[in-house]
């Protein structure tokens, strides 16, 4: 390395950014370069120097708050180029959306379904009389049969739940008797089980009083 | 709390956490500020420009790790607008050799009267004024660097990426400033008496 080289290491040198290695290899240069150890003490001295300038206090009181903002200024503040840009799009879009549902026909013909959806329409042409009376009075009749029919069918379909719902209701109440008979029968033998033993237990006490008076009437 | 979580809290809309960095960041960036243009009054300016223009820009800030190299660019930033506009203040090293103000003011300080001034430059507002003076003596750029190793602690790597300069343009200009604000003291006759340093 030459000279000129050790430079920029005197300067690591100087504020700790040197490795180890460099170190070295500087210090040993430094022995052997009286010019370049000459260099480096000015370097350190001049550096010495300035560290004597101390930082000194502003003495100002610097202090931000929260800048009031209107509801106007608060939305243009979030507005830029391109969420108008976007915006705009939007509403384009939607305006055209809802012109074309505007001119949106269904129609339900002779069994058909047609959808006509467009921006401007087509123009509407009047509709063909094709029904005549016989059409009308036939189709009346098969409506009045349909509904006869659908409330026969409800008729007997409330018919057979009714039923349904007898027959269940009659087996629960037999369930029902059946175990409360069951329960009645069971606290009857309970209750004459307790009437015997309360019957054996007086006979014995009695029998013992007994013993006892003829005991007592033998000693004396 | 760190610079970051800082930053982030502003960010969500508290304005006292954007308030705790100008706190903790005022006085080294005043004195930064100071040392490159050398007025206190106008230093004080910069520094509120400085901070406003963080407090409307911080949310640009995409490291918010490099909060404090990103101040020192703006303060940057705006001293070299307010020198552009004040070019008197600085003066380039050859003019130095003429009788200007700078060097008057040396003189007066070196050639005061002993017994009110025993031990000459004791007084560090004394030694402060002639480092302000020889600063302002050698070329900006050499300054800058001086100014943010010197006195911030900055990296060289911090510092060559606040100038966006490679690293040893930026080595290259603190070895060049120190020779010629060396050489500048020279000029002004102090010595290792006069600093209490071996100059």
């Amino acid at each position: 390395m030459k000279c000129e080289d050790y430079k920029m290491l005197m300067l690591d040198a100087l504020y700790d950014e040197i490795g180890a290695e460099d170190q070295t290899g500087l210090e040993q240069h430094l022995g052997s370069c009286a010019e370049c150890a000459a260099e480096f003490a000015h370097l350190k001295a001049t550096a010495g120097v300035l560290e004597q300038w101390p930082d000194v206090d502003p003495k100002v009181n610097l202090t931000f708050v929260q800048e009031r903002q209107s509801a106007w200024g608060g939305i243009r503040g979030k507005l830029n180029p391109g969420r108008i840009m976007a915006g705009l799009g939007i509403a384009c879009a939607s305006f055209l959306l809802l012109l074309s549902l505007a001119k949106t026909r269904i129609q339900v013909q002779d069994g058909r379904f047609s959808l006509e959806m467009g921006l401007f329409g087509k123009t509407q042409q009047p509709a063909a009389n094709y029904a005549t009376a016989d059409d009308i009075e036939a189709l009346r009749n098969e409506n009045i049969a349909l509904v006869s029919q659908l409330m026969e069918e409800y008729s007997r379909k409330n018919k057979v739940e009714t039923v349904m719902l007898l027959n269940e209701m009659n087996k629960e109440i037999e369930q029902n008797r059946g175990q409360d008979m069951k329960l009645v029968s069971r606290s009857l033998e309970q209750l004459h089980y307790g009437a015997n033993q309360r019957q054996d237990r007086t006979d014995q006490a009695l029998g013992a009083l007994i013993k006892y008076v003829n005991y007592k009437q033998q000693g004396q | 709390m760190n610079d970051e979580f800082l930053i982030q809290k502003y960010l969500a809309g508290d304005v006292g956490a954007f308030n705790t960095l100008v706190w903790r960041w005022e006085k080294p960036i005043f004195n930064f500020i100071l040392r490159y243009i050398g007025d206190a009054d106008l230093s004080k300016d910069v520094m509120q420009q400085t901070f406003i223009r963080s407090y409307r820009s911080l949310k640009k800030l995409k490291d918010h790790r490099k909060f404090s190299t990103w101040l020192f660019q703006i303060a940057l930033n705006l001293c070299r607008d307010e020198l552009k506009r004040n070019r008197h203040t600085m003066l380039p090293i050859d003019e130095a050799r003429c009788e200007s103000d700078s060097e008057r003011q040396v003189k007066t300080v070196l050639t005061a009267d002993p017994r009110e001034h025993p031990g000459a430059l004791t007084e560090s507002n004394d030694l402060a004024l002639l480092l302000k003076q020889a600063l302002q003596q050698i070329p900006e750029e050499q300054r800058v660097v001086i100014i943010m190793k010197q006195y911030h602690g900055l990296k060289f790597t911090e510092i060559a990426d606040i100038l966006k300069e490679p690293l040893n343009t930026i080595k290259s200009r603190m070895y060049y400033g120190l020779t010629a604000l060396r050489k500048v003291l020279e000029q002004w006759g102090l010595d290792r008496e006069d600093l209490g340093y071996e100059v």
